[in-house]
């Protein structure tokens, strides 16, 4: 992608001020401007002392010298940390940006393989450090700007004693630079397999230490496997790095044999002048550092287009990233926004990416307002998928899915999810406060008594009103020493109050029950009816007696609706549901010795 | 000076710790020092050597210098890419080794410890201060640069020291006079006096400085890193973000910690950048009065311009090496200080013994578990979880745990795997408390699936055996036994297929797949003893029933406890444990606890009713 050193400077001006501009700029012209004066200080010095001046003059001459040099010495030093500094904190102000582009861009963009590869990109350029990225990349430029100037410089001091000494410089320049480009292209060609160990590594590291992971390590005496496996990988990552440093050392000893032949050729040109009486000692001295200075210039010239070129490919990653899965134009605003809504499922096919087969075919359905909707079936049927289309998050391959007869693509994303609250199976919470889980607001701007209702609701107020902070207490210990971690039962509750405060006219359960004990569950049941009323709702469970308060039950399989019916015509049907039912139902009716169907539920009933 | 002294210490404790891991790295790292060191004097009494040889018009001696000069420089620079060629790989090795340190340590640690706040975030701190300001490998280079930087200060004081003894052609005047060999080292000791005197006052102010800003830093980073890796760079909660909207609550909160994370570094960056600023100003001092004093010596003709280049050489060299000796103490006071809390985690130790005692190996398998008054409560928490249990494990029994969420079940498991020793009482192994034994020997004793197990981006096989080799029959039996046998034959590459995405392109599977997994690991460890904590949770009834049927067989010979809400598992385990608030509250069969109507009951009708025959409840 072109542009991305006109999107640099545009960033930076635009997030570290105009100053940063001007850090830059005065970096750059102090860079070329110290070596140079360090470089004739020599000469200058010799040709003071051979003069003939009086001893004070010379000794005059020699201060003023040396303080003009460390006085740019000073602010060369000053400045480039100065632009350190910048380049540093428009990397940081970057994030800022990301952050936001991940928030609000496309979700199904964003959980695609090609989000997730896309995102990863993008991190890489702006959180590996301060060599690698758009920092290493701005930087790139700066070296490459300041060392063009140097180049020129020297080249035309050089060039005016003599073109043929420049042309010597030049060609043995571009030869060690050459060598440092073979030697740096066949580290860039090892680059996948480099990252390939060091992605293992990082991963590795932070599995090895997860607090989660620390039962299961120890009880299964992984911790030897890992560090073994840790050791391995740096061996592996050592040795890679020695293979590439390998060719730095050929390029290296090239340079070193290559730079004794030029200056053979150069001491001995000099000399030859001084001999003939062309030159003078500090013009002697001002030569041997111009053209020792000029070496380093060209060589800054090509290490910063490799620097440039190498954090190129970052930057393409991220801004292809930054233009990537933007929503589409604010689409249409729901109807009826806040009431109970009529969903149609027409031919609804979908393909997950990659996939050779529909994970939901052909699919027809009309949920009615107000409905209470199960839906069942075996571990892989479809799901959870079904949901993620129902709520707007996938769309479909093919078919279309309505909400009150508009078509839920021309629907805003933002306006159609303010129809759902949904509690998906894989439970988490952040590590924000209660009370930011719940209410989805900072703290502060949350409406009390609608969140202590929602935490009675969902029977989690008790244990809320325990802790020590209350709801202002931090989830986890990402964040805060002192935060709570809450049970898996109880953070099945804290989904669901978040879901009740939202309080949206269609209600989505994946699972709600999975973790809570008989009683919860139970009582769960019974309260379903007060919290969904005249909601829409649909319930996912594999506890099969949840099907029993709602009104009609789809039967999944292999993403296309076996059976459908009340739970009572779907027993009286036979197949698959009855079949599953009396699976689950075996163990709580008969006696594995043979004892009458339900023995002890008489008195519950 | 005390802080100084302690610095060192710590920094030669991390050296002797590199030594030990690879012996070559610092004989190499010398080697190289000296090298460069040997370039830069030879270089300037060569060059000094020509330049003389030049003035006084000896063209051919200054060829010859000129040659010897360039040949010198050839075999350095030559020897010098031979040795550095290793640098970047050992320097990365000792880097990385850190974190293994750091784990191996974590390991060693029981598993109560490690599960606290303070260690936790100390473990953090010091991954993440060698992440952001180098490691190990960084110490090593520091202290190369210290003594380079010490060997170059004492080739160059004696050499101006040996300059200053030439005296001048005319002593006369104020030049003259201060030309002088006694003038001139009195005046070479007070510039070189006023420099240390400057740099030590400089050190000591951005010491403190410095100090200062890293107690400021309370885990900011923490916080940042937590956004990224949790809630930016999960796309799985991207989902719920969405459609709860809470996308401006988590911009806002990123926003606070942005600032916070802004002004530390801003803060940092400024200080560094003043501490350089007062070096180079004390530093220009130094390099202008000590250059002042070698033109006095060379106008008035005490020595030759050629040895004027080769003192003012030495001089620069004595400056630069006084500022690096300096700067590079600064850096290792900045990493040996967070270097210090991980010498520190090293050196911790674990809040319980390990125990001795070998574990006797039965082939019959009869372990007899005991709780004896066993009392428990939470590190850091007030609030009992279990109150004195007390309960026999049968041998071979089959045992059902049940109790509502938070009663102290999981807990109970953690105590007997020994993750967390009794608050009060003990806990037997055939009548000897287990604290006794040796940990690890009795940990093998115990087969678990956890009800947060963790499984690992790695082959299936490797998950299942979580060892280096597998036994291809036992690894079958297991995934057979777990219902695991044909999902695992469907896959790709069977059992060799690799888990999730992040390594590999894996497969993803769902809850239900990797509880059979989990299930399957405990099962190939062949323990005498199987837990299973909610086996089942997230399994479709079909195959909660599958393993139900299983069951029998699955645990035939070992001892079996069935953690579960699914009160359906408890007919087919002889024992019953029904937990209450941290109590053991009933136990026996199932038909003894309906019997006995109590707790048991309520926690059986509550899930049963909706299985009998009436629909209505």
């Amino acid at each position: 992608m072109r542009g991305n050193f006109r999107y640099t400077v545009f960033h930076l001006r635009q997030k570290e001020g105009g100053r940063a501009i001007g850090i830059c700029v005065t970096d750059m012209i102090l860079s070329v401007l110290l070596p140079f004066l360090e470089a004739a200080l020599a000469g200058a010095v010799a040709a003071c002392l051979v003069s003939g001046r009086r001893p004070e003059e010379i000794l005059l001459l020699v201060a003023g010298y040396v303080i003009l040099l460390q006085m740019v010495r000073f602010l060369q030093s000053h400045f480039s940390s100065l632009r350190r500094e910048a380049l540093f904190m428009l990397r940081l102000d970057m994030a800022e940006d990301f952050c936001r582009k991940i928030l609000l861009m496309d979700g199904q963009s964003r959980e695609s393989a090609e989000g997730q590869k896309k995102g990863e990109a993008a991190i890489r350029n702006l959180y590996s450090g301060n060599d690698v990225g758009i920092e290493a990349y701005a930087k790139g430029f700066c070296e490459l700007f300041s060392h063009l100037a140097g180049l020129v410089l020297y080249g035309v001091i050089v060039g005016r004693a003599s073109l043929l000494i420049l042309l010597l410089l030049i060609v043995q320049t571009m030869l060690t630079s050459c060598f440092h480009m073979l030697a740096g292209r066949r580290v860039y060609r090892m680059d996948d397999e480099v990252e390939e160990a060091w992605k293992r590594f990082r991963y590795l590291r932070r599995v090895s230490v997860d607090s989660g992971n620390g039962k299961d390590i120890r009880l299964y005496r992984m911790d030897i496997w890992f560090l073994r496996a840790l050791r391995e990988c740096i061996g592996k990552i050592c040795a890679l790095l020695d293979r590439g440093q390998n060719g730095f050392a050929a390029a290296g000893i090239g340079q070193s044999l290559l730079s004794f032949g030029g200056n053979m050729i150069l001491y001995g040109w000099l000399l030859w002048q001084m001999a003939g009486g062309n030159l003078t000692l500090p013009g002697f001295l001002l030569y041997v550092g111009i053209t020792a200075g000029f070496e380093g210039w060209m060589r800054g010239v090509f290490e910063a287009l490799q620097e440039i070129s190498q954090n190129e490919k970052l930057m393409d990653g991220y801004r292809d990233f930054m233009d990537f899965g933007i929503p589409k134009e604010e689409g249409e605003i729901p109807a009826h926004p806040g009431t109970a809504h009529e969903i149609c499922l027409e031919n609804v096919c979908f393909r997950y990416e990659g996939n050779e087969r529909d994970t939901i075919h052909n699919l027809n359905l009309r949920i009615r307002p107000g409905e209470k909707l199960a839906l069942v079936g075996l571990n892989g049927a479809g799901k959870t998928t079904l949901v993620k289309l129902l709520c707007g998050l996938y769309r479909p391959t093919a078919g279309k899915i309505t909400l009150d007869g508009q078509d839920m693509s021309s629907l805003s994303r933002e306006k159609l999810f303010r129809e759902f609250a949904v509690v998906f199976q894989d439970v988490s919470a952040f590590s924000f406060p209660l009370v930011e889980n719940v209410t989805c607001v900072r703290e502060g701007e949350e409406d009390g008594g609608k969140l202590r209702e929602s935490l009675k609701k969902a029977g989690l107020l008790e244990r809320v009103e325990e802790l020590p902070k209350g709801v202002n207490t931090v989830m986890n210990r990402d964040m805060d020493p002192e935060g709570v971690i809450l049970s898996g039962g109880e953070m099945q509750k804290l989904m669901l109050a978040r879901a009740l405060y939202k309080d949206a006219p269609i209600v989505i359960l994946d699972e709600p029950t999975a973790a809570l004990d008989p009683i919860a569950e139970s009582e769960m049941y019974e309260k379903y009816d007060e919290m969904i009323q005249g909601k829409t709702a649909v319930f996912i469970s594999h506890r099969l007696s949840s099907t029993r308060f709602c009104d009609r039950i789809l039967f999944l399989e292999d993403g296309c609706i076996l059976q459908e019916g009340s739970h009572e015509s779907l027993m009286e049907a036979g197949g698959a549901y009855a079949e599953l039912f009396a699976l689950q139902a075996r163990y709580y009716r008969s006696g594995t010795d043979g004892k009458p169907e339900c023995p002890t539920v008489s008195e519950a009933i | 000076m005390r802080n100084f002294i302690s610095i060192h210490k710590t920094g030669f404790r991390l050296l002797k710790m590199i030594h030990s891991e690879d012996s070559t790295i610092i004989p190499l790292h010398l080697l190289e020092l000296c090298f460069s060191v040997a370039q830069i004097y030879t270089g300037l009494f060569l060059t000094s050597a020509l330049i003389d040889a030049l003035l006084e018009g000896g063209y051919e001696q200054a060829a010859w210098m000129a040659a010897a000069l360039l040949g010198t420089n050839l075999v350095f620079g030559i020897s010098g890419h031979l040795i550095r060629r290793r640098f970047k790989g050992l320097r990365t090795k000792i880097w990385l080794l850190f974190y293994v340190w750091l784990r191996e340590k974590a390991f060693s640690l029981d598993y109560e410890t490690m599960e606290k706040a303070e260690v936790a975030e100390k473990i953090l701190f010091s991954e993440r201060t060698s992440d952001m300001y180098g490691g190990l490998g960084v110490v090593l280079y520091h202290y190369c640069n210290i003594l380079k930087a010490m060997l170059n200060v004492l080739l160059s004081a004696g050499l101006v020291l040996y300059l200053c003894q030439a005296g001048p052609a005319d002593s006369t005047g104020i030049l003259g006079t201060l030309s002088g060999p006694v003038p001139s080292v009195l005046l070479f000791m007070v510039v070189l006096g006023g420099m240390a005197y400057g740099s030590w006052k400089v050190f000591r102010r951005f010491a403190v400085k410095q100090t200062e800003i890293f107690q400021e830093h309370t885990g900011v980073e923490n916080r940042i890193s937590y956004l990224n890796n949790h809630v930016l760079g999960d796309p799985k909660v991207g989902k719920m973000i969405r459609l709860y909207g809470m996308e401006e609550m988590i911009l806002k909160n990123f926003r606070v910690f942005q600032k916070k994370s802004r002004d530390y570094f801003g803060k940092m960056c400024r200080v560094g950048r003043e501490e350089g600023d007062a070096n180079k100003v004390v530093n220009s001092f130094f390099t202008i009065a000590s250059y002042l004093l070698v033109v006095m010596k060379a106008v008035t003709g005490a020595i030759t311009v050629g040895a004027f280049t080769r003192y003012a050489g030495a001089l620069n060299q004595f400056g630069g090496a006084c500022f690096s000796f300096i700067s590079a103490n600064g850096e290792l006071r900045k990493i040996c200080t967070y270097m210090r809390d991980f010498l520190d985690f090293l050196d911790m130790d674990s809040l319980h013994a390990k125990g001795t005692i070998p574990v006797e190996k039965r082939s019959d398998g009869e372990y007899e578990i005991a709780f004896e008054h066993v009392s428990f409560h939470y590190p850091g928490s007030e609030k009992p979880v279990l109150r004195d249990v007390n309960c026999r494990i049968r041998i071979k029994g089959k045992m059902a745990v049940v109790g509502r969420n938070g009663a102290g079940k999981s807990t109970f498991i953690k105590l007997l795997c020994r993750l967390y020793e009794p608050t009060e009482g003990r806990i037997t192994l055939n009548g000897v408390d287990i604290r006794k034994y040796d940990e690890e020997e009795y940990r093998s004793l115990f087969g678990v699936v956890f009800q947060d197990f963790s499984l690992f981006s790695l082959p299936v096989w490797e998950n299942v055996a979580a060892g280096f080799a597998y036994r291809e029959d036992k690894l079958r039996e297991a995934l057979r036994q777990a219902d695991a046998e044909e999902m695992v034959r469907k896959m790709e590459k069977g059992a060799e297929t690799w888990l999730y995405k992040d390594l590999e392109d894996g497969v993803e599977i769902s809850g239900g797949e990797a509880q059979k997994l989990a299930l399957a690991r405990a099962l190939y460890k062949d323990a005498p003893v199987v837990v299973l904590d909610e086996p089942t949770a997230a399994l479709d009834p079909k195959a909660e029933a599958e393993i139900y049927a299983r069951f029998n067989q699955m645990v035939e010979g070992r001892t079996s406890i069935y953690i579960s809400h699914r009160m359906s598992s408890c007919r087919f385990c002889d024992d019953i444990i029904v937990f209450d608030a941290g109590r053991i509250v009933e136990r026996g069969s199932h038909e003894e606890l309906i019997a006995a109507d109590g707790h048991y009951v309520d926690l059986w009708n509550a899930q049963a009713k909706y299985y009998c025959k009436s629909p209505k409840t």
